[in-house]
């Protein structure tokens, strides 16, 4: 055995170790982080330099308490847009219940959670929602798409006047079980969201994919599930999920923690109490006359806590 | 042969030059993701397993790792069991301060495979493990663990 490889049977001791900072980010008194595109942040290395060189309480960011970092915040009424990427035709009991998502969303106690939000002017999030519209798109960049490709189908379905260009929307990208997202979905990530500037304005979007095929487990696709299709009733949560952080920080420059956690993420996965739904599934909501499995959503107020409603 | 090797990877980690330990995430092209349970699941049960290893708990650590279990290098070379517990519990930080980035985690039928790549702060030397978690009674178990090293 050479030295060169006996130096791995050391290494292979500390992996485990290593293991301890996946999903996480360990970090010192003053490390500041923001979010990172991972689910998790990293270092922000401004915000990092100025509260080490005065490190005050009031420069330190707490890593629990979600903190407000000056950027823009949607404070108007959110319209909604669905863009069916691939092969939905068959599958229109997952558009149904999606259709009865987003235009249920709003309005309801759980939605009413992001209204603990506001801008630099103290404006806040309002609890109002509405599916604007929606579009279908057929395969126009294949089965495998790239984070590119979906910024590419969100503006072709702008310029070719198919949807409005609203900033004060929020575009899905939903794509059916036989396409993949190739940064990560189903090994990092169930859904994302971001902005870009499209024409005149910054706009909003966000991908959440169907996970039956890819990630089940890892996307929380359920059997049974509140409405009876586990592919759907997951992607509602993650929905949910990505809903609120883009309202609360569409920029990603607004409100998150000292670990670049925004509201979503801070709760992810985490549904509290649940009751049995009329088909025996666990569900946490009712709203648009059905029953959903969302999960819980960070209060801003006082400390701060996840909840299901406010 | 194994006193030869624990003892040569003493040496190496003797050798090894102290550096910071903090993470960094990589970073997404795009915008804020909603991690899969799956990350975040493998990514507590990694962190269990150092916790307990730092605790010299080798009870628990047994429990972890399935029947099977044991690590294979690049090179063919494999750490049985028995010897990898041992090592995780005379010393389970023989080297400080190593990054973890890229850990992704594929749902595959019942199992889980997380893998990622470990690299020094220096980024001189750095490995690509892949780790296989496994459905036992009721809990996950560590079935396999391989790794090659980085490109330089």
């Amino acid at each position: 055995m050479k030295v060169a490889n006996l130096k791995y049977v050391a290494l292979s001791l500390v992996i485990a170790s290593a293991f301890a900072h996946a999903g996480e980010i360990k970090k010192d008194e003053d490390t500041v982080y923001k979010p990172s595109g991972k689910g998790f942040g990293v270092v922000d290395s401004e915000a990092t330099e100025k509260a080490k060189r005065f490190a005050t309480k009031q420069a330190r960011v707490s890593a629990s308490k979600i903190v407000y970092h000056g950027g823009p915040v949607m404070t108007n009424p959110t319209k909604l847009y669905y863009i069916w990427y691939g092969n939905w035709a068959s599958y229109t009991k997952a558009q149904q219940i999606l259709v009865a998502f987003g235009s249920g969303i709003g309005g309801t106690p759980a939605y009413n959670v992001n209204t603990s939000y506001t801008s630099s002017t103290g404006a806040k999030v309002v609890n109002n929602v509405q599916l604007a519209g929606q579009y279908s798109d057929n395969y126009s960049k294949g089965k495998a798409l790239s984070d590119q490709n979906i910024l590419d189908v969100v503006t072709a379905a702008i310029t070719s006047n198919s949807l409005p260009n609203d900033p004060n929307a929020l575009y899905f990208v939903l794509t059916s079980p036989d396409v993949s997202e190739t940064s990560g979905f189903g090994t990092q990530y169930c859904g994302w969201h971001s902005n870009a500037n499209i024409g005149a304005n910054n706009v909003k979007y966000s991908f959440v994919g169907n996970a039956t095929t890819i990630a089940p487990s890892g996307c929380g696709v359920n059997n049974p599930s509140p409405n009876g299709d586990g592919g759907a009733d997951g992607m509602a949560s993650v929905m949910y999920h990505e809903l609120s952080e883009t309202v609360s920080d569409p920029d990603g420059n607004a409100w998150y923690d000292g670990s670049g956690n925004e509201n979503g993420d801070k709760c992810a996965w985490n549904f509290g109490t649940t009751f049995k739904a009329t088909n025996g599934a666990t569900a946490n909501q009712t709203f648009a006359s059905r029953q959903w499995l969302l999960q819980q959503m960070w209060l801003n107020v006082g400390t701060g806590s996840c909840v299901q409603k406010y | 042969m194994k006193k030869i090797a624990l003892f040569l990877s003493t040496v190496a980690l003797l050798m090894s030059v102290p550096m910071t330990s903090i993470a960094q995430a990589a970073t997404h092209g795009t915008g804020v993701l909603t991690q899969t349970r799956y990350v975040r699941l493998f990514g507590e049960l990694e962190a269990e397993l150092l916790k307990i290893a730092e605790a010299h708990d080798g009870v628990r650590v047994d429990q972890m790792l399935a029947s099977t279990f044991e690590v294979r290098k690049a090179n063919g070379d494999v750490i049985p069991r028995a010897d990898w517990i041992k090592q995780m519990m005379e010393n389970p930080h023989p080297e400080h301060n190593r990054t973890i980035s890229k850990l992704i985690v594929y749902e595959i039928g019942a199992h889980a495979v997380a893998n990622f790549n470990i690299s020094s702060t220096d980024k001189k030397r750095g490995l690509f493990v892949v780790d296989v978690w496994a459905p036992e009674n009721g809990q996950w178990v560590l079935r396999a663990r391989i790794e090659s090293d980085l490109p330089r």
